[in-house]
């Protein structure tokens, strides 16, 4: 065994590619890593970056009943992997914590991404069902963090959710914060914040244009605004865990300075969206046409297993390039040029080396 | 028996990669379900498609362009295999990626006061080093120099290079490797005046370059190689880590050593070297200064053109003919005859006309103008020191978180 296991220890990279294109060709699918449910569209806040154009509910949201039997366990079919549930606002839906402790009674692991707000108030149930990961959204000082998502006291209670998730022993808080280009040039003032929150994490997502952000596209970062941001990232992890997350793509060589694993797009790879009204989609896009059907018409483990051909594909198609993030480039967006590349003006950063000979 | 099961492993797995060959004539997709299965399939992917070394593929799948060569070939030899670069140095910081820093809190609580918070439960360095388990003298020293800075109205003397250098001793001693350690080493240098000080400089500043490189160097390696996690657990027997543990961490350590000192070869591309940098043209008629880099010098050319980091020093010649160099923006910068000037004392160097131009700059930055800013992030090295004057006086001013930010990509 020692050659195998040497070879599978190094080439782990390696593997993983050769492996993927390996069972593109022989239409073998793995089970997925994370399955995201966005469990209702219904959200207090109006923050203008929001992708899903949260408010009022959909008309047509999967009930707790058909989350249960078409999520949970069709989860527990495909091996188990993470229960994501998001929102709008995923703790605004009261017969949510039905849901979670069918889904810890069934031990399939659970995260959360939420705004923070009712934390507080359902702190058994995440003793009681412990997630693996919650995801807390800051987006920046107080001022600006209430300002942006329209509600005085939002930061407050986003800080009080870290705390008390920390107190019950959560395994993991991420404190996430959502880089537009008003806030991207708070992060060094945000940081001792997020420092002191109590976080294990710090999360740096991108804004995307899809649901109410389409509309905002003004809020995209610019380049220079992104390799700001992701100098400041490199630079302070050797101080806290900052990750810079999918939206950003893949740094190549440098990933290892920005995030703890490679970037590989998971779109259908690896992850999927689960939408408010079942319908499954490969990341957070709020586009129709890209779902693979409804998991009430048909199972979610047959939609997965059959859907998302173009992105196993392995060709030329930008649902095939695994190093970006396909919800970017779909959007006209790709970020990991400006952000780890040269930058909008090269000559401005561009290192020109210069000889120096040992003693010359 | 164990001889048998290698053989019979690698028999069933082309057994299977036969198989799975097969299903390329099959149709519709099939859901790989069980536990088992993903791994077999890897071991059938290994047999059909490569049995090369992975990691040797890796390291020697992107050459180094001829421009990165030169500078490559062109460092000095004792650079080469630097004695920080050991199987020593390898296992501690390998161990701290599994068990976390030992010095996270210190360095969490630092920057918090840096940036004026107040860290509950610390008011003395004391509070510091007891919550940061903190016992090395040197770094002590250093450290607490610094926190006598943190809020402090009168100056606080610097602490001397050759304390610096201790303090690195100490660092590259206890085989603690962190370039966000060797940045407060850095940053200290900031204080330095006396010139008989600076004379040490060159050696503090190479070794600093080294260590950033170490670190850097491992980082990538760890990446490359991608070894199993060390598990936690068999560290709390009594008896020690087993046998086994031990051989895995011996293996894990060397081949990160291995490819750190390939990796620590190539020229590095991080920040220390290519971010908050300052171009500079030799002037036609000026003498012919020394760059300091890396603990190499060479002796720099009229019309060259330099991209000085925070790791370089200049060494002017002594005597009348004045040393001067152009920048784009600022103009003439001129080095005082025969002696070393650090990224710390270019501030100082431009004309009193460059003065006000940055001075003018830096206002409209902190009232928010974005063309300041960039103009600023371009000539840190010049204007590091006057964004902070601005910033202490008007710290709520709309600009001032962004030039908050770009200190920090100078800082740090």
């Amino acid at each position: 065994m020692g050659i195998l296991h040497r070879l599978l220890r190094n080439g782990k990279s390696h593997m993983a590619d050769v492996e993927r294109a390996l069972l593109g060709g022989l239409r073998l699918v793995r089970p997925p890593v994370a399955v995201q449910w966005i469990s209702t569209s219904a959200c207090e806040l109006t923050c203008p970056h929001c992708y899903s154009q949260a408010g009022r509910k959909s008309r047509g949201e999967l009930t707790a009943a058909e989350a249960k039997r078409l999520i949970v366990d069709e989860l527990v079919k495909l091996g188990r992997p993470t229960l994501v549930i998001a929102g709008g606002e995923a703790l605004l839906r009261r017969d949510l914590p039905e849901v979670i402790r069918y889904a810890h009674a069934r031990r399939v692991p659970w995260a959360l991404h939420s705004h923070g707000g009712r934390v507080e108030a359902l702190i058994d149930l995440f003793e009681k069902c412990p997630p693996v990961m919650v995801a807390i959204s800051v987006d920046g000082p107080r001022d600006y963090h209430d300002r942006f998502r329209g509600r005085a006291g939002s930061f407050d209670a986003a800080l009080r959710a870290i705390r008390a998730l920390k107190r019950i022993g959560c395994r993991e808080v991420v404190a996430g914060t959502t880089v537009n280009r008003q806030n991207a040039d708070q992060l060094a003032d945000l940081f001792p914040i997020v420092l002191t929150s109590g976080a294990d994490s710090w999360g740096l997502h991108l804004v995307t244009p899809e649901g109410r952000a389409s509309e905002q596209r003004s809020l995209l970062p610019t380049a220079a605004q992104l390799r700001r941001v992701a100098a400041f990232a490199r630079r302070m992890r050797p101080v806290f865990h900052i990750e810079l997350d999918n939206e950003w793509g893949s740094a190549g060589q440098d990933d290892c300075f920005y995030r703890d694993d490679r970037f590989v797009c998971g779109a259908g790879r690896f992850s999927c969206v689960i939408s408010a009204t079942g319908e499954l989609m490969p990341c957070t896009t709020t586009d129709p046409r890209e779902s693979q059907g409804n998991v009430r018409d048909r199972p979610l483990s047959m939609l997965w297993t059959e859907g998302f051909q173009r992105f196993r594909a392995g060709d030329a198609s930008i649902e095939s390039d695994e190093d970006d993030c396909w919800l970017q480039t779909r959007n006209g967006c790709s970020c990991r040029g400006a952000a780890f590349g040269e930058g909008p003006d090269p000559a401005a950063h561009r290192f020109v080396p210069i000889t120096i000979g040992a003693g010359a | 028996m164990k001889w048998l099961l290698a053989p019979l492993v690698w028999l069933v797995a082309c057994a299977l990669a036969v198989a799975l060959l097969w299903r390329v004539w099959r149709g519709r997709p099939v859901l790989l379900r069980g536990r088992w299965s993903p791994r077999v399939l890897r071991m059938a992917a290994i047999v059909v498609v490569t049995l090369g070394t992975a990691f040797d593929r890796v390291v020697r799948a992107d050459p180094p362009d001829s421009r990165e060569q030169a500078e490559s070939d062109s460092r000095p030899t004792q650079f080469n295999a630097p004695r920080l670069l050991n199987e020593d140095t390898v296992r501690i910081w390998w161990r701290s990626r599994a068990a976390g820093d030992p010095w996270a809190n210190l360095k969490r609580a630092w920057t918090q006061l840096e940036t004026g918070m107040s860290v509950p439960g610390v008011a003395s360095f004391d509070d510091v080093k007891r919550a940061s388990n903190f016992r090395s003298p040197n770094l002590s020293s250093v450290l607490e120099r610094q926190f006598a800075r943190f809020g402090a109205q009168e100056r606080i003397p610097a602490v001397a290079s050759a304390e610096l250098n201790a303090a690195l001793d100490e660092l590259n001693n206890l085989h603690y490797v962190d370039s966000w350690m060797a940045g407060m080493l850095w940053r200290e240098t900031a204080y330095s005046t006396d010139s008989r000080d600076h004379e040490r400089l060159p050696e503090l500043f190479g070794r600093l370059d080294e260590h950033i490189r170490v670190s850097e160097a491992l980082m990538r390696a760890e990446s490359l190689v991608r070894p199993e996690p060390l598990s936690r657990r068999a560290w709390m027997s009594k008896a020690g880590p087993s046998r086994e543990m031990r051989a895995k961490e011996q293996a894990t350590v060397q081949q990160l050593l291995d490819a750190a000192k390939l990796l620590y070869m190539r020229p590095l591309s991080g920040p220390w070297h290519t971010d908050a940098t300052v171009s500079l043209t030799l002037a036609r008629d000026s003498a012919r200064p020394s760059l300091l880099r890396g603990g190499g010098r060479r002796v720099i050319q009229p019309g060259d053109l330099i991209e000085f980091n925070r790791l370089d020093l200049l060494e002017s010649p002594p005597g009348d003919s004045p040393t001067t160099f152009v920048h784009d923006w600022l103009g003439q910068v001129g080095l005082p005859p025969g002696q070393l000037v650090s990224v710390w004392d270019l501030a100082g160097l431009h004309t009193p006309a460059a003065a006000e131009k940055l001075r003018t700059v830096v206002t409209d930055a902190i009232r928010g103008d974005d063309a300041s800013a960039v103009r600023l992030e371009r000539a840190l090295p010049f204007a590091h020191s006057e964004i902070r004057r601005a910033l202490e006086a008007h710290p709520d001013a709309p600009g001032a978180p962004r030039l908050r930010l770009i200190l920090t990509l100078f800082d740090h």
